[in-house]
């Protein structure tokens, strides 16, 4: 005999559960971890399955599929609207929640969400959202070095099986931000009613104030433990303990930190989203001259040099300029071991000296940026030494100069492609 | 304080319901529309949405990835099986479909529902199943003439929609949607002997009286001659006729369409579903072909 009765004998549906949502590393645990102290609040882990049974148009598509048939079609002669059919479709999830959380209210905190908040509106018709956000420079680093967060067994393991988040790439991490802040921030905007942004940097600074206001929209009376929970925890954090790789430590502005490169990538796919949400205006995300010529000294190297190319760059130390694809970069003057030597030629003798042993080490070319065009007038002969010896490829560029140390023939010529500066 | 607010809207469930199942053309429309004559029974039109969101092995596939990653889920630290689980995702569905029956028992008879009745049967704890079972040949048959009586503009639409199903023009597949389907329903029936009946449209035909006794019986519901009664006298979604006709059910069947067969359609048919056939024990003409 089948029974309905075995794992609902008395059922309960919470009319108002909460669900955190935001993109990854913005807070959302720590946040949900704060209000479970609540009395009558409750969570668990992040659930997902939604998102994978209802998300990325899913039920939508279910339901518009259903109902175009023409004819035999339930939905239709039943008169069901999306909302009634997606209502029908939470009503268990919800029971389920509600069996779990004992008779408080319960939340949920899967980012994942964010990118199904209309669906999930719909399926929990009562639902409140909570939007965490944090500054998008330090989500992205937070998100590139998501794996310091596991030991270094369960982080092989993560790989071995392939769990490792597409985000730990640069690009898909500013993607991903951006496109979750700017789904919350224009779900907001339609349901003023039941989404309130809480700002990370906001929390963190004031935990009183923004709890009191959390628990003003929820409808909960204030307590303090939550508050107290966010002040002295630190939950799922990318930087947890700290590291003896400075590459891995928590910055506080990550975006003094960045390269040109993801400078330029981070603004042309995250700057719109940083900028509509308040963290910086137009004129903070602007690349300075000396970055700007980095990028088109890269693009020229790039498109200049050949693949795999062993080339010496006169950067001052600037790590950046050596990255040029799988090109093989090392800075100038540089000492026996291939490093930077961390200052520049006492005089022209040192200077040819400087080249001559990156010659000796395999390099294939040397390249000047406009930065250290200085090089030829305060070193006298220093550049008809090298015009009289390599051969200088004709780029049509004024922000590099590149000789050729294994080719005496002079003045080969080059057709590049250059950004406007 | 009450911690959240209870909500009043705690849906009514049936406890109960019942799922015709079946190959396409088999006569579920049918059969689902003369149970709902009992007074106790309520059905309407076909759903798809439920193959669409939890057919294709897709929502056990899912449990099977959320039980098994290594950061842990949710459902493993709440401790849900798969089991719970579907239950759950079931209940608001019920409760849909309950609203509608206005308390009645509901019958849903969705043939693709034979596909994942595995699944139904976990999502609806407490559902039987029907499992229509007809002689495969008349089954080919009639979906290869079901769009004999559709009407140009509604052969077009149900194009356009992506809702013409390829065994009206394609002999083979239709063999194919016969064979997968009642292997599949006989398979559940076997293994669910409580909760799965299988039920042969000819039986039904011949004696509906008795035949829809055994029905109820094994539905456990209170006896009725009404769904007999309508079933003897009406005939639904025919392919050979462009509405539904009173009279004999089974006087107005084609005699044999085996015997219009090609023989090369007989031997396709006897390839692909002749083993199925056999197990209805209904071989007796099979031996015809070259």
């Amino acid at each position: 005999m089948p029974s309905s009765q075995k794992f609902f004998p008395q059922i309960e549906l919470c009319a108002d559960p909460i669900f955190v949502i935001g993109s990854d590393r913005s807070g959302t645990t720590i946040l949900v971890r704060s209000l479970s102290q609540h009395s009558v609040l409750w969570s668990s882990a992040e659930t997902d399955y939604l998102f994978h049974l209802f998300g990325e148009g899913r039920a939508s598509k279910a339901y518009r599929w259903a109902i175009k048939r023409p004819s035999g079609n339930w939905l239709k002669k039943e008169n069901v609207s999306k909302p009634e059919f997606l209502e029908a479709l939470g009503i268990g999830i919800n029971c389920l929640f509600t069996s779990r959380s004992r008779g408080k209210r319960w939340m949920d905190h899967t980012p994942g969400y964010t990118m199904m908040v209309d669906i999930l509106a719909d399926m929990f018709p009562g639902a409140y959202f909570l939007h965490m956000l944090r500054d998008g420079r330090r989500v992205v680093h937070s998100m590139i070095n998501i794996m310091n967060t596991f030991k270094p067994d369960a982080r092989q393991r993560m790989i071995d099986e392939g769990y490792v988040p597409g985000y730990v790439d640069f690009g898909t991490a500013c993607r991903r931000w951006s496109l979750f802040v700017e789904k919350a921030l224009d779900f907001e905007l339609s349901h003023p009613d039941r989404v309130k942004t809480i700002r990370n940097e906001e929390i963190t600074e004031d935990p009183e104030r923004s709890f009191r206001e959390i628990f003003d929209f929820i409808k909960v009376p204030y307590e303090k433990e939550p508050d107290e929970f966010f002040r002295h925890n630190r939950i799922s954090s990318s930087f947890a303990k700290p590291s003896a790789d400075p590459s891995v430590r928590e910055k506080l502005d990550p975006w003094q930190d960045w390269d040109a490169e993801q400078k330029r990538t981070f603004v042309e796919l995250a700057g719109p989203t940083l900028v509509r949400s308040g963290f910086a205006q137009e004129e903070d995300l602007v690349l300075s001259d000396y970055e700007q010529l980095v990028l088109r000294v890269k693009e020229v190297a790039s498109a200049t040099l050949p693949e795999n190319a062993r080339f010496a760059v006169v950067n001052n130390g600037d790590l950046q300029l050596l990255k040029v694809g799988s090109r093989r970069g090392r800075s100038l003057p540089q000492n026996q071991e291939g490093e930077y030597s961390g200052g520049d030629p006492a005089d022209t003798e040192e200077a040819q000296a400087s080249v001559q042993l990156a010659k000796t080490q395999g390099t294939d070319y040397i390249l000047f940026p406009s930065t250290a065009y200085w090089w030829f007038e305060h070193y006298p002969g220093f550049k008809q030494y090298l015009e009289s010896r390599y051969s200088r490829l004709e780029i049509p560029s004024e922000d590099c100069i590149i000789f050729d140390l294994g080719n005496s023939s002079p003045h080969t010529r080059v057709d590049v492609p250059v950004a406007n500066g | 304080m009450e911690a959240f607010q209870n909500d009043s809207r705690v849906p009514q469930t049936c406890p109960n319901p019942v799922f015709v199942i079946g190959s396409h053309r088999s006569g579920t429309t049918v059969l689902a529309v003369a149970l709902a004559r009992h007074p106790d029974f309520w059905t309407s039109d076909e759903t798809l949405f439920m193959p669409a969101l939890f057919g294709g092995g897709r929502v056990e596939g899912e449990i099977e990835r959320w039980t098994s990653r290594p950061r842990g889920s949710w459902l493993r630290r709440q401790n849900v099986s798969r089991e719970e689980f579907l239950s759950y995702l079931g209940m608001g569905l019920n409760a849909l479909f309950t609203n509608r029956s206005e308390g009645k028992r509901w019958i849903d008879h969705t043939p693709h529902h034979v596909l994942m009745a595995e699944v139904l049967a976990a999502m609806f704890p407490g559902a039987f199943f029907l499992h229509l079972l007809r002689d495969g040949r008349r089954v080919v048959h009639s979906m290869i003439h079901f769009s004999d009586k559709l009407a140009e503009d509604q052969r077009e639409e149900m194009k356009a929609g992506g809702f013409f199903p390829a065994w009206v023009t394609n002999f083979k597949v239709a063999c194919q949607t016969w064979q997968e389907r009642t292997a599949a329903g006989l398979v559940f029936c076997e293994k669910y002997p409580e909760r799965a009946l299988n039920v042969r449209l000819e039986e039904l035909a011949q004696n509906p009286g008795q035949a829809f006794g055994d029905v109820l019986n094994f539905l456990q519901a209170r006896p009725s001659d009404a769904p007999g009664k309508y079933f003897h006298r009406h005939r639904f979604n025919s392919s050979f006729s462009t509405s539904v006709i009173v009279g004999d059910m089974a006087a107005e069947e084609p005699p044999d369409p085996w015997e219009s067969w090609t023989d090369e359609q007989k031997a396709l048919f006897n390839q692909i579903a002749g083993r199925t056939m056999s197990c209805l024990e209904s071989t007796a003409s099979l031996q015809a072909t070259a």
